[in-house]
This record gives structure tokens, C-alpha cells and sequence, in this order.
């Protein structure tokens, strides 16, 4: 049901289908993570046992991830400019660096997890608190993960049809998906981090 | 591969993409889920028919009640509202088919899946116990050792991704593939009430999902979301199901209140009474409905200010409800009636789901809600909007649009008599309930002492369930002995208002020959009556060529996809999740992700 | 969704799609993002040597936080340049989520300003 195979597809808005779905989905999610971040910001004080928030940030770290989302997000608009010019290997750079930020995004995340269960002592059961926030943090970065494998089989994809495939609809898409998930990340950043003695 | 797939047979029902199809796939499905809740049903009144009766022992009784609940709403209402959006929609706007048809297959086979999967708790003899709302901390591991409640809450997790997957589909159908001169307010009201139906999905879904992905991990993680010891809270499962659970009723009536004003119209001559009220009432009653989820919770201690508040905008609620009724009672104030089978159906809506309203209304005062709280006036009230709304509409959808999707008419004797033991028996159940409320009885109880003065009416209410059930028996034989015997109906059978009845009975699989340009609401209508009274003949659309119609083709990934999905959650219920039952779920993801890979890569 | 190319090329394009920002707009956002997640950092590291009290603190935060996401949202994901009702889908699920989920911290975590026990 697109444009792709002739089926000439009367559509009453210029606005694709796929594009509309996509918001649509995304003001969904509002609500998803509305909920995550309520339960966090409910129960962060609620902890009975250590370690508590305050113990257990590193807000100097998770700034250098926030910075490396939005770079990655620069990228994408970036990867999406070159795709609609028909440049195929900036389209192809541009991608592998929203890729790439993601990767190091999620791999920030580890080390943050992995600092947090190993030398904190804060684990998804330990407390509410950690309940809470491995929730919350973990929803976000399986969306990531998500967004990673989206990234890289388009990236793949225009690796294998080189000038046979420019669909900016496609990689729009893909790109709505990608900048939500940052924007989401913009939102937790400070909500859990930068306030984590409010 | 998708290209040669056969359209006939059995492979040609697993891979369809034909919305007709699938909203024939989503009744038959809904139907037997009925037979299910209903038989639930009879056990529970079986059971309850005399005092200290011994039918059904406390336990097993708990069970029926939470299937029969969880089975009536999610399998039943919310997938046969599903057949008439699928089968109807792209008819009515003028489109080919749905945005997404692949889509579309996916949400009907997550549908059947998550529904065998809640089902096969009866298999493993771990009947989830604990209401179809699940309260925590009930739920949690301690309290409910067995795999019973994750076969409750995995079960609704998996049937939550359909509905969202669907309402996402049909919400970007209605807004973006209307023929040309259907603006939003020249949809038939049954679109309206479909679109804002989809919102509320759309919004509250996730929601839902929130809250069982927190019951899942504290019964498989040790988490402690609804443990005090832990630090967690119990009514954080309250609050956020009820902010689900209150838009969810609405989404179980709206697409119910979109068929009354179809059948209405058509059988009273005259077009729906103030349409544009209509639809700002619905989108009204949608926004709203986010509003009054504590009506659920006035006997927790919410505090002052916030009772106030939900029972405040409860009774707000009730006004663009009324706004409603009293236009349904204009439309046909004055018509020519044709009180077939669906009319039945759709003018006993309008009594029943009032007097459901008016026990609701009742609820929305605190100090009264102290009263009912758990007890069975509570049942009554919602058992009158729901079956004597929602479903006896959906029964009146199925008598109006039968001819359409078959091309034969059902047994309009058969129908009376159905309706009218439908209209007893549950008249005879539920109206005493509301006696039973207010002498005391509470809900959920597997049997009482013959000395509370309830004797009579649970009898009498038992007795009512029993005419149902005959009713019901009926119907089944209606629907089935119809398809082939069935007097033959023509494209416009009952001279109906809107575009489906523009194109033969059954529609071909391209829908229309030639897209449809309107230029009024109910535009039918206006073509057959363009000066008002003297009708002009207008042909039903003649057929075409198939081969000429470009259509989606068929493919077998989103029933893949769904069986993916379904493996991911079956991993939960392996022990010990974190040593086995963990490999399950990445092989259904594994499942899912190559089931990804052929669709997108396939020829759509 | 299939991966093919658009045959109509542009015929159901976006009148949109060709203004909206181009790679300058897009990196001198960037930079904009980049200063204020700095000025985001600072003032949480130099909020005692600063003296903000939670009540400048949070609206401060919220408020360089919501110039981000009004950023992203508007030019990189093009909503600016969007039909209207485009906008409202999205705004109806960031305004009724981010209500509800007010509600829900008000409702549980300060139950006692409600007047509950």
C-alpha cells in the first residue's frame, strides 16, 4: 500500500502513511515513558535500603552520553539531508555515525550498569529505587538497541543496492524513531540525573 | 514468493492481507471466545443459583470469574468492535483497504495468539484467579505462586500489542486514505466513533503495558514495584490500570455507539439527528474518559481534593453521554421504523445502556460509591453498558452487516426470537442485581448463606442466564445455516446510507471499481434522493476485472512475526526464567527478527 | 513497510521537504545543543557555589531541557514545518501523557497535600 510498486494510493493529507504512523506511535510512547518516569520519580525516595541516588550517579559520565545521543542525532538529520540529494556516500557516512553514537551510547550504558551492580551494589532488585530506574533506563536503551539494528540494516541495505536505493521515506521514518529516543534521553537526563538531589 | 501465494484455501486465510478477510478471521475468532465466556457465565450462575450450593469450589470459582471477565473484554467485545472497524472502514471512507495490510494480519494472529495463550492456562490447570483487573500485590509471586496470573498478565501484554498495532492502522487509514470530497465531518458516524476509539488505544495502551511489565518482573525478577517491603506501593497498580482501565470501557462502547447511529438512521429513514453534536460529544466522551480513572479507587483514601476532583469530572462525562441518547431518540422520533432484527437490537441499546448510565451516575457520588463499592449493584451497572449496550449493539451490527459480508440475509424469525430471549434472560440476571447490591451482597463471593435474604433474585438472575444461553444457541445456528441457506440480498438491502452498500454483496476484493467522490454526508443517500422524497435508481457499482485492480499481496510474516512474539512470552513461563526460560524468549526474538527481515524485504 | 524505492519520486512529496533547514541550520543547532547540555552540567556541578535553591534549580533545568527537546523536535524531526494536525497528534499524546503522569506524582507521592491520611 505505497507508492513503490505503481498502486497509485489516494491519500488526503501530503503526509505519508507511514510518517503519520510513526507520530502516531510516538505520541503512544509519550505515555510510556510519561509512566516510566512518574514510577521514578515516585519511588526514587522510597528506597529502604542503600545505595540512594546520591550514592550512586555519575553525572560527569552520563553527560558525555548525553552529548554523544545528540551528536548522533545531528548525524541522522545529516544522513537524511544526503539521502533526499541522492549523495550516496555521505547518506552512508552520515549513517554509520548514528550507528556508531549509538553503539557508544549503549556501551556508556553499560558501563554505567555495570558500575551500578558491581562496585555500588545497586541492582534491578536491590531497592525501589533501582527497580525504578533500571526500568526506566532499561526501556529507554532496549529502545535504542532497537533504533541500532534499524540503523544498521538501512546502513546495510544501501551498502548492498549502492545508487538502486535513495528512500527518503524510509530513512525519515527511521529518523523520527531515532530523534524521539533522544529526546526522550533529553528528558531523563535531567529528570534522573540533574535532579538527583532535588 | 509473496506473488504466487494461492488466494483460496487455507493458506490463502493464513496469509491474507484483505481486510474483509481478516474482519472475518477477527468475528469467527471473537465469536468462539464468546461461547468460551459465555459457558464461564453459566458456570458462575450455576454455582450461584442456590445458596451453599457445590458446583464450583471457592477457588476454581474465583478462576471462571477472572476468564469470564478477561475473556468477555479482551476476546470477545474488543476483538468482534476489531471485525466491524476491519470489515467496515475502508468501505465507508472509499478506500482500497486499510494503510497497512500487513499490519493488520499481524494485530489479527497477535489476536489469536494471545488469546490461546491466556486460554491455556484451563490446559496447565493454573486458572488465573484474581479478577480481570489483577489487583496487586494479590498478584504478586507471594500470594500466587503458580504460573496462573503470568498467564493473565502475558496474555493481555501480548493482546495490548495487537489492539496498539491496529489502532495505529486505522487510525492513519481514516485520516489519510478518505476518497475525495470525504472530509471529516461527511465520515459516517460509525468512522468517528471507530477514529476516536483508536486514540484511546493509542494513548492508554501503554499504560497498561507499564503496569505488567512491573507485575512480570516482580513475579519473574524479585522486583518489589507493589511490595511495601520492598519500598513499592499497591495502589500504583491501582492508579495505573485504572488510567488504562477507564478509557477502556470507552473503547468498549464507542465503536458500539457508531453502530447504533448506523442502524438507527437506516431503519428509521432519517438521517442521525445533529451529527456534528454527535461527533464533538465523542471526542468529548474520549478526552474525558482520561480523566476519571479514580472513580474506580473513591474507597482508598484518595484525599479529599482528589474525590472531588474524579467525582466532579464523572459527572462531566455523563453529560456528552446524554448529549447522545437524546439524540439517537430524535432520529427516530417521527421515522417510518422498520423494526427488523438489527433495529431490535439497536432501540434496546438505547433503554439498556441508559439505565446502565443511570446506576453509573449513581457510582460517581463518593458517599453512594462507599455504598456499592464491591458489591453486585456494581455488576449490575456494568453488565447494562456492557452486554445490554455494547454487545446487544454488536449483535445488531452483525443482523445489519451479515448481507453485506455474506450476500444473504439472516433468518429475521430466528433473530426476533433471539433477541427476545437475549432481552429476558438478561433483563431477568442483571436488574436484580441491582436488589442484591443494595441488600448486601458482595462481588466475587462463590456462594452465600441461605439466610441473607438473596435467595430469590440469584435464582431468578440464574434462571435469566439459562434463557440467554437459549438465545444464544440460536443465534450460533442462525449465523451458520444462514450462509447457505440464507434469503439472497442485493447490494443495498436495506436501502442503506453510506458507501458499503454502493458495491455488491459480498464486495469484491478491490472494493470499489472506480473510487467513490462524495460530496455530502450519507452521499448514498443523496444519490438515491436527490430532491428529498422521490428516490432515483441507482445500480449497484458492477464488477470488474480483478486482474485489473493492483492488490497487496498475500504473505506469511505477520503470522511468523506473531508466533515470535508469542514464543518471547512462552519463555516466562519456562523455570527458572533466568537459567532456561530466558533462551525461549531470544529464540522468539530471533523468530521475530527474521520474520522482520522477510517482510521488509518482501514485495509489499 | 517494504524497502523499495519510491517510484512516484516526488509526486507525493511533502511541499516541506525541500525547506526545513539544511546542513548549516542543522550544525549550528548542534553547536546550540552541545552549549546547552554544557550550561545543563555546570549548573548541576556549581549549584552550591552558584546557591540555587531547588525552587530556581528545577525550572532552570526543566526549562534548558525543554529549549532541547522543542529543538529536536521541531527542526530535526521537521515537526515546525508540518501540517497542524500533524503537530496536535503528537502534542495530544506529550500533553495528556505529561498530565498524566503530574497526576499520577501528585496523587501518590504527596497524597497528604490532598487531604489524604
Amino acid at each position: 500500500m505505497s507508492e513503490s510498486h505503481g498502486l497509485h494510493v489516494h491519500t488526503v493529507t501530503p503526509v505519508d502513511n507511514r510518517k503519520i504512523a510513526m507520530w502516531t506511535l510516538i505520541g503512544s510512547e509519550c505515555f510510556l515513558f510519561g509512566c516510566l518516569i512518574a514510577n521514578y520519580l515516585i519511588n526514587k525516595t522510597r528506597a529502604l535500603v542503600p545505595p540512594f541516588p546520591p550514592q550512586t550517579f555519575n553525572v560527569d559520565v552520563t553527560t558525555l552520553s548525553t552529548f554523544d545521543l545528540l551528536m548522533s542525532s545531528v548525524a541522522m538529520v545529516l544522513a537524511l539531508h544526503a539521502c533526499n540529494a541522492r549523495q550516496l556516500r555521505k547518506f552512508q557516512f552520515w549513517t554509520a555515525i548514528v550507528v556508531i553514537g549509538g553503539l557508544i551510547f549503549l556501551g556508556f550504558q553499560y558501563y554505567e550498569f555495570h558500575d551500578f551492580v558491581v562496585d555500588k551494589g545497586l541492582g534491578l532488585t536491590t531497592n525501589i529505587f533501582g527497580s525504578s530506574f533500571f526500568l526506566l533506563t532499561g526501556c529507554h536503551g532496549l529502545h535504542v538497541t532497537v533504533g541500532v539494528i534499524w540503523m544498521s540494516s538501512i546502513l546495510v541495505y544501501s551498502l548492498v543496492k549502492g545508487e538502486k536505493w535513495f528512500n527518503s521515506r524510509a530513512v525519515e521514518v527511521a529518523g523520527l524513531y531515532w530523534h524521539f529516543v533522544d529526546v526522550v534521553w533529553i528528558i531523563i537526563f535531567t529528570v534522573v540525573y540533574l535532579f538527583v538531589y532535588v | 514468493m509473496a506473488k504466487n501465494l494461492p488466494q483460496t484455501g487455507i493458506i490463502g486465510w493464513l496469509t491474507t492481507v484483505d481486510h474483509k478477510r481478516i474482519g472475518v478471521m477477527y468475528a469467527l475468532t471473537a465469536l468462539f471466545f464468546l461461547l468460551l465466556g459465555g459457558t464461564e457465565a453459566m458456570l458462575m450462575r450455576t454455582q450461584l443459583a442456590l445458596p451453599n450450593n457445590g458446583v464450583l469450589p471457592g477457588p476454581i470459582f474465583n478462576g471462571i470469574v477472572t476468564m469470564h471477565g478477561t475473556t468477555m473484554i479482551f476476546l470477545f467485545v474488543m476483538p468482534l468492535s476489531v471485525a466491524f472497524f476491519n470489515f467496515l472502514i475502508p468501505l465507508m471512507i472509499g478506500a482500497p483497504d486499510v494503510a497497512f495490510p500487513r499490519l493488520n494480519a499481524l494485530s489479527y494472529w497477535i489476536f489469536l495468539f494471545g488469546g490461546l495463550l491466556l486460554n491455556s492456562s484451563y490446559l496447565f490447570q493454573t486458572i488465573p484467579a484474581a479478577g480481570w483487573f489483577g489487583y496487586a500485590n494479590l498478584t504478586e509471586l507471594r500470594f500466587n505462586p503458580t504460573h496462573s496470573i503470568d498467564f493473565w498478565a502475558l496474555g493481555i501484554q501480548v493482546l495490548g500489542l495487537g489492539s496498539l498495532i491496529g489502532a495505529i492502522n486505522f487510525f492513519t487509514t481514516i485520516l489519510n486514505m478518505r476518497c475525495k470530497g470525504m472530509t471529516l465531518l461527511k465520515m459516517p458516524m460509525f468512522v468517528w466513533t471507530a477514529l476516536v476509539t483508536q486514540v484511546l488505544l493509542i494513548l492508554a495502551l501503554p499504560v497498561v503495558t507499564i503496569a505488567l511489565v512491573m507485575l512480570t518482573f516482580d513475579r519473574t525478577f524479585g522486583t518489589g514495584f507493589f511490595n511495601p517491603g520492598a519500598g513499592g506501593q499497591v495502589i500504583m497498580w491501582q492508579h495505573l490500570f485504572w488510567v488504562f482501565g477507564h478509557p477502556e470501557v470507552y473503547i468498549l462502547i464507542l465503536p458500539a455507539m457508531g453502530i447504533v447511529s448506523e442502524i438507527l438512521a437506516t431503519f428509521s429513514r432519517k438521517p442521525l439527528f445533529g451529527y456534528t453534536v454527535m461527533v464533538y460529544s465523542t471526542c468529548a466522551i474520549g478526552f474525558l474518559s482520561f480523566t476519571v480513572w479514580a472513580h474506580h479507587m473513591f474507597t482508598t483514601g484518595l484525599g479529599a481534593w482528589a474525590t472531588a476532583f474524579f467525582s466532579a469530572a464523572t459527572m462531566m462525562i455523563a453529560v456528552p453521554t446524554g448529549v447522545k441518547i437524546f439524540n439517537w431518540i430524535a432520529t427516530i422520533w417521527r421515522g417510518r421504523l422498520h423494526m427488523e432484527t438489527a433495529m431490535l437490537f439497536a432501540l434496546s441499546f438505547i433503554v439498556m445502556f441508559t439505565i446502565g448510565g443511570l446506576s453509573g451516575v449513581m457510582h460517581a457520588s463518593p458517599p453512594i460509591d462507599s455504598m456499592h463499592q464491591d458489591t453486585y449493584f456494581v455488576v449490575a451497572h456494568f453488565h447494562y453498558v456492557l452486554y445490554g449496550g455494547a454487545v446487544m449493539a454488536l449483535f445488531g451490527g452483525i443482523f445489519y452487516w451479515y448481507p453485506k459480508v455474506t450476500g444473504r440475509f439472516m433468518s429475521e424469525s430466528l433473530g426476533k426470537l433471539q433477541f427476545w430471549l437475549f432481552m429476558i434472560g438478561f433483563n431477568m440476571t442483571f436488574f436484580p442485581m441491582h436488589f442484591l447490591g443494595i441488600a448486601g451482597m458482595p462481588r466475587r463471593i462463590y456462594t452465600y448463606a441461605p439466610d441473607q435474604g438473596w435467595n430469590i433474585w440469584n435464582l431468578v438472575a440464574t434462571l435469566g442466564a439459562y434463557t440467554t444461553a437459549i438465545g444464544g444457541i440460536i443465534f450460533f445456528f442462525n449465523l451458520f445455516y444462514s450462509l447457505k441457506k440464507g434469503k439472497r440480498a442485493s447490494g443495498d438491502p436495506w436501502n442503506g446510507r453510506t458507501l458499503e452498500w454502493t458495491i455488491a454483496s459480498p464486495p469484491p476484493a478491490y472494493n470499489f471499481a472506480r473510487d467513490p467522490v462524495v460530496t455530502h454526508l450519507d452521499d448514498f443517500w443523496h444519490q438515491k434522493y436527490p430532491k428529498g422524497t422521490s428516490r432515483v435508481e441507482v445500480a449497484t457499482e458492477a464488477l470488474v476485472d480483478p486482474k485489473t485492480k493492483h492488490m497487496p499481496n498475500q504473505s506469511f510474516f505477520p503470522m511468523c512475526l506473531a508466533l515470535g512474539i508469542l514464543i518471547l512470552a512462552s519463555g516466562f513461563f519456562v523455570d527458572p526464567y533466568k537459567e532456561t526460560g530466558w533462551m525461549v524468549s531470544v529464540f522468539g526474538v530471533i523468530v521475530m527478527l527474521g520474520s522482520v527481515y522477510g517482510w521488509a524485504l518482501e514485495e509489499a | 513497510m517494504s524497502v523499495q524505492s519510491d517510484h512516484q519520486g516526488h509526486a507525493h512529496t511533502e511541499a516541506t521537504e525541500h525547506h526545513g533547514g539544511g546542513p548549516t541550520l542543522y550544525w549550528t543547532f548542534a553547536v546550540i545543543l552541545c552549549l546547552i547540555t554544557l550550561c545543563e552540567w555546570m549548573t548541576f556541578r556549581f549549584r552550591l557555589q552558584l546557591n540555587l535553591s531547588n525552587e530556581v534549580l528545577v525550572p532552570l533545568l526543566l526549562g534548558l531541557s525543554a529549549i532541547k527537546f522543542t529543538m529536536v523536535v521541531g527542526w530535526y524531526m521537521h515537526l515546525r514545518y508540518d501540517p497542524g494536525w500533524l503537530k496536535k497528534v503528537f502534542l495530544a499524546g506529550l500533553v495528556m501523557g505529561g498530565g498524566t503522569a503530574i497526576a499520577l506524582i501528585i496523587l501518590i507521592a504527596h497524597r497528604a497535600s490532598l487531604g489524604a491520611f
